[in-house]
């Protein structure tokens, strides 16, 4: 069985306000979350893939293309702003740059959620974890990789199946 | 006679504990290291109980053979600390070879396996957990068959007795722990890994030969071309492609891999 997912970016540019002049325009907000809710609801109604606004300086684009991939049961984002699904990643950069605060893997090998094939998963979406808790395994050359948690939280994504290969830097979890 | 570190190894403040028998000489030096030892230490012992291979599989170690382990703290990278397998199947080849064993070759299954022509003589796993902020405990667990070999498993087997060796598990450790210090400083913490790679591939089992490795659920047959510079394995596949490994079930040989069949001649017990 497969299933469709989403797999959505959001980009806003602000042509006249580089980055570090950012606190001389923190009186407009940077941008308006509402408006990205209502962007990305008109897309998902509209079935459209792409959605460009102008507002003033402030440009926001709402995009997200359709992918195909193995229908594992995967976490119910929780949370997730409107149609922001996390999904499989298909580059590790660009990926990690959608989820700038999931932990990342360290080095490239095969990640692992469970101690050994036939034991319970180290965690699951919605577990609550403190610092130094193990989260994962990522094995490279036989050699295994404790992943543990570096903020005390919720598990709210885990990106990565059961013995999937991974790559430097690919968003392995998050915690909120 | 009893284990003992040489005095290069205490010179360059390597201990050693040493247990008549032990569950697993690795979880033992994880245990340490969870209390705040940092090593270098050793932990050995003849016999393990609960010894532990790849992903849950067991390593038994019968009463005679070698478990150790050594305990190593370290901030490098863990790309770089995954070299460490590399180091360590070295310098276990290199004692092999200065004990001897009549005219037997001993031969590096990728990553670390050192086997012969009759079978799998030595495993080796490495096991790394941050207990510390920003370093790492690393763990090298190495056990070899030295008065006899586990039967019945799925690939064959083999222990220094079987080959014809008089060598007692002491010997072999001694050797080792030093072969592992003249080794890691040739590593230099990666900077020399180049040197060890060329170590490696000219005792590397099945180079050039037919390969077949499953990750998951795919499956990929071809050559074994080489081990890149971070110690992945690189495969010409039957489709002209090239690949780089760096986890999986790989099978050396020319049988096909299916889930549950392992081919014989140089499969694992990992």
């Amino acid at each position: 069985m497969r299933e469709r997912e989403l797999l959505s970016t959001i980009t806003m540019s602000r042509p006249s306000a580089g980055a570090d002049q950012e606190a001389d325009t923190s009186a407009s907000r940077p941008f308006d979350p509402d408006l990205v809710r209502e962007l990305a609801g008109l897309l998902a109604e509209t079935d459209l893939t792409e959605i460009e606004v102008e507002k003033g300086d402030l440009r926001i684009r709402v995009a997200r293309t359709i992918s195909v991939v193995a229908a594992a049961p995967a976490p119910a984002p929780i949370a997730a702003p409107a149609a922001l699904v996390p999904a499989a990643v298909d580059a590790a950069a660009s990926a990690s740059a959608r989820h700038p605060d999931a932990l990342t893997s360290p080095m490239v090998g095969t990640a692992y959620r469970r101690p050994s094939p036939g034991s319970r998963p180290f965690i699951e979406v919605g577990s609550p974890v403190k610092v130094g808790d193990k989260l994962l395994l990522i094995e490279a050359m036989k050699t295994f990789n404790d992943i543990v948690a570096t903020r005390a939280g919720i598990v709210t994504a885990i990106y990565v199946e059961d013995g999937q290969p991974v790559e430097y830097g690919e968003p392995l979890v998050a915690i909120e | 006679m009893a284990f003992s570190l040489p005095a290069v190894a205490i010179g360059a403040g390597t201990r050693l504990a040493v247990f008549d028998t032990i569950g697993s000489t690795s979880t033992e030096a994880l245990a340490r290291a969870a209390s705040g030892e940092r090593g270098p230490l050793w932990v050995v012992s003849p016999e393990q109980t609960a010894g532990r291979g790849r992903r849950g599989s067991p390593w038994q170690t019968i009463r005679g053979n070698l478990a150790a382990s050594l305990l190593l703290t370290t901030s490098l990278e863990p790309a770089v600390i995954a070299q460490l397998g590399f180091v360590a199947g070295v310098a276990l080849v290199a004692a092999l070879e200065r004990i001897g064993c009549g005219d037997a070759a001993f031969r590096l299954k990728w990553p670390n396996d050192v086997v012969t022509e009759s079978g799998k003589l030595s495993g080796i796993l490495l096991q790394t957990e941050a207990f510390h902020a920003g370093e790492r405990s690393v763990v090298i667990g190495i056990g070899v068959n030295v008065v006899a070999a586990p039967r019945g498993l799925t690939y064959p087997t083999t222990s220094l007795r079987d080959m014809g060796s008089a060598a007692e598990a002491e010997t072999v450790f001694s050797a080792l722990s030093e072969s592992w210090l003249s080794c890691e400083r040739a590593w230099a913490e990666g900077r020399g890994f180049d040197g060890i790679r060329r170590e490696w591939l000219s005792r590397a089992a099945g180079l050039g030969g037919p390969v077949s490795v499953r990750i998951g659920d795919g499956a990929w047959h071809g050559r074994f071309e080489t081990i890149d510079e971070t110690g992945q394995l690189v495969m010409r596949c039957d489709d002209g492609s090239s690949r780089t490994i760096s986890a999986g079930d790989v099978y050396f040989g020319s049988a096909h891999t299916e889930r549950g069949a392992r081919p014989g001649g140089l499969g694992g017990q990992a």
